[in-house]
């Protein structure tokens, strides 16, 4: 009976019942089953909302956001992909590494993958098509190098992980750095790999002048400010997480307004779809904290842990099952609600076995990301696949040939748990 | 059809008030949040109140009074990979259901927040750095639930043409 409440989610979710609803909901009747008083249930429910909202660590969420739409709306991701493209396009394959490049660094200005992904689709796809360079390829790259978003800083993903299991934000945001790193390194080279065993995939080269090559580099001096700025403050510590994604923005909005890329109109509009996006994951925050008030009264948690540490199964084994699951459904849900459903249950897991929980938290980043961009679902497929006119299948093909390179960094985080974890203990 | 028509007109504007009020916030936010860190660390002089204001205040103002535009948006996200290979009559069964639930849940949230906020109001506590009181800010979370259970109550007519904008596709996020 007690377990009623999860099946209900269950179903719930499968039968199309926003995420927000279906966690509040069998949250609610969890709660009453629990306590068996309605009174409470009002009581929790009239409290929640503002209580989950009115927090000051949580104005992170939107700072990030409104920081990334400033900087999409300001042509930052163009002068990015404009300037790796000079510098990569005489080797093989170049603009696709350069696609690569271009994602991982606008990554480190913008907090979610699927905003990499569209400014991304609409500037790479058509040089890459103009040079000869297959769908697959070019859709392919922009959807896996989108993806690094989630692990280099400013994550809005890392926060909700930070946020959801009480983990420092700042140190959670700076693990991401090293591995973000290495999965963008492993992928170029895994660009290089597929365009040097199937020479069609990409078939041209260009040169372009040493000129012009530092004329565009002298252009991306603003967006380097802008990555050196949000680095530096939150590895220092100088700056709170919230505070960098406010001065992270307010130098995004005034970059764009300075060069005049960035009009009092858009603007606007980023701030309104910054509104709307956080909306959306303040919702499924509700939704979460009401059933999170039902987890702790039933004590699922504690039980899950005590049937699993009696089971005495290797940590391994249990760490390979929760990283399976996590991949399993983020093919079909988003990162954010994925972290919010699932943490509640696999974070005390995770740290009853002694695993760190910042580890963790990049590890889920990995799971998540290659979610993203994997069939059947997989909203970054998706968003390339609308963006760049590209078939779907297409772009599966690329995201599955090119997602060795995030299972290799997956592998590589779990046999050395201090790629994630050394950059956070050198921290203050 | 009229009346509803003037009647999603209207609501519109106050959208668009209620949605502008939640752009200054956001504003307000990053620029009160930016001086109060280059304050402090530069002058060594924090804002007083900013991070109460900003907490209790901006944040729930953004959040909230956006909903009922972020609502047009797709705010609400679904798992859909079931419900898009059902019959079409099956479809639209499950897209009812699902629409009475979440609007049975804002309506349970509305009354919920709302006698909250009653009791808020009738309260004399402040923020702990300036003398401005608590309670308006819990009103502002029914305002929100108010506007969006308005236009989910307006959305109904559409979830038949599958125009509902419930189970719109939402933009994708930044």
């Amino acid at each position: 009976m007690i377990a009623l409440p999860v099946l209900v989610l269950v179903v719930a979710l499968v039968f199309g019942v926003p995420i927000a609803v279906a966690l509040a909901g069998s949250g609610m009747l969890g709660i009453y089953l629990v306590t068996g008083d309605v009174g409470k249930v009002m009581g929790i429910l009239s409290l929640a909302p503002f209580s989950t909202v009115a927090d000051y660590a949580l104005t992170t969420i939107p700072m990030f956001i409104l920081m990334a739409f400033f900087s999409a709306s300001s042509g930052l991701a163009r002068d990015l992909y404009a300037a790796a493209s000079n510098w990569c396009s005489h080797i093989r394959g170049g603009l696709a590494i350069a696609t690569v490049f271009a994602c991982g660094i606008f990554g480190a200005m913008s907090g979610a993958s699927t905003a990499a992904a569209s400014v991304m689709a609409k500037i790479a796809m058509p040089e890459m098509r103009r040079h000869g360079y297959s769908d697959e390829l070019a859709a392919g790259a922009i959807g896996i190098g989108a993806t690094l978003d989630i692990l280099i800083p400013p994550s809005i993903a890392m926060v909700i992980y930070g946020i959801a299991t009480q983990t420092s934000i700042g140190k959670l945001l700076i693990a991401g750095v090293v591995p973000g790193v290495i999965a963008g390194i492993l992928l170029a080279a895994m660009v290089y790999l597929w365009v040097v065993v199937s020479p069609k995939h990409a078939p041209s080269t260009y040169h372009v002048a040493a000129k012009e090559r530092l004329a565009s580099l002298v252009r991306v001096w603003p967006s380097l400010l802008l990555i050196l700025l949000v680095l530096v403050l939150l590895y220092t510590g100088i700056a709170t997480p919230t505070e960098v994604g406010a001065l992270g923005a307010l130098l995004a909005g005034v970059i764009g307004a300075v060069f005049g890329r960035l009009t009092w109109q858009e603007a606007i509009d980023a701030v309104m779809s910054t509104i709307r996006t956080s909306a959306m994951i303040f919702l499924i925050l509700l939704g979460a904290t009401i059933f999170g008030y039902y987890m702790a009264l039933s004590r699922i948690p504690q039980e899950v842990v005590t049937s699993i540490t009696a089971m005495e199964l290797n940590r391994w084994v249990v760490i390979i099952g929760i990283v399976v699951a996590y991949f399993v459904i983020s093919m079909f849900m988003d990162e954010i609600p994925l972290l919010l459903l699932t943490l509640q249950l696999t974070f005390p897991l995770i740290t009853s076995l002694g695993f760190d929980p910042i580890w963790f938290g990049v590890l889920s980043m990995m799971m998540v990301a290659m979610g993203l961009v994997f069939p059947p679902v997989g909203l970054i497929a998706f968003i390339v696949s609308a963006t760049a006119g590209v078939d779907l299948m297409k772009v599966y093909k690329g995201t599955s040939i090119l997602m060795l390179s995030l299972v290799a960094t997956t592998v590589l985080l779990m046999l050395f748990p201090q790629i994630a974890l050394w950059l956070p203990a050198t921290m203050r | 059809m009229t009346v509803l028509r003037s009647l999603e007109k209207w609501l519109w504007r106050c959208e668009l008030v209620l949605v502008y009020a939640g752009v200054v916030a956001t504003i307000a936010m990053m620029c009160l949040t930016s001086a109060d860190a280059l304050s402090r660390y530069l002058l060594n002089r924090p804002i007083t109140g900013a991070y109460e204001i900003t907490e209790k205040y901006l944040m729930v103002a953004a959040i909230f009074l956006g909903l009922s535009y972020a609502y047009r948006g797709g705010v609400f996200i679904r798992v859909t990979f079931l419900v898009d290979r059902l019959p079409s009559m099956l479809k639209l069964a499950a897209n009812y259901v699902a629409y009475l639930i979440s609007l049975l849940f804002c309506l349970i949230t509305l009354v919920a927040t709302t006698q909250q906020a009653l009791r808020a109001l009738r309260d004399d506590t402040t923020l702990s750095a300036l003398p401005l009181l608590v309670g308006p800010a819990y009103a502002l979370v029914p305002l929100g639930f108010f506007a969006l259970t308005l236009i989910m109550l307006v959305d109904f007519t559409r979830i038949r043409s599958s125009r509902s904008y419930l189970f719109r596709e939402e933009a994708p996020p930044a």
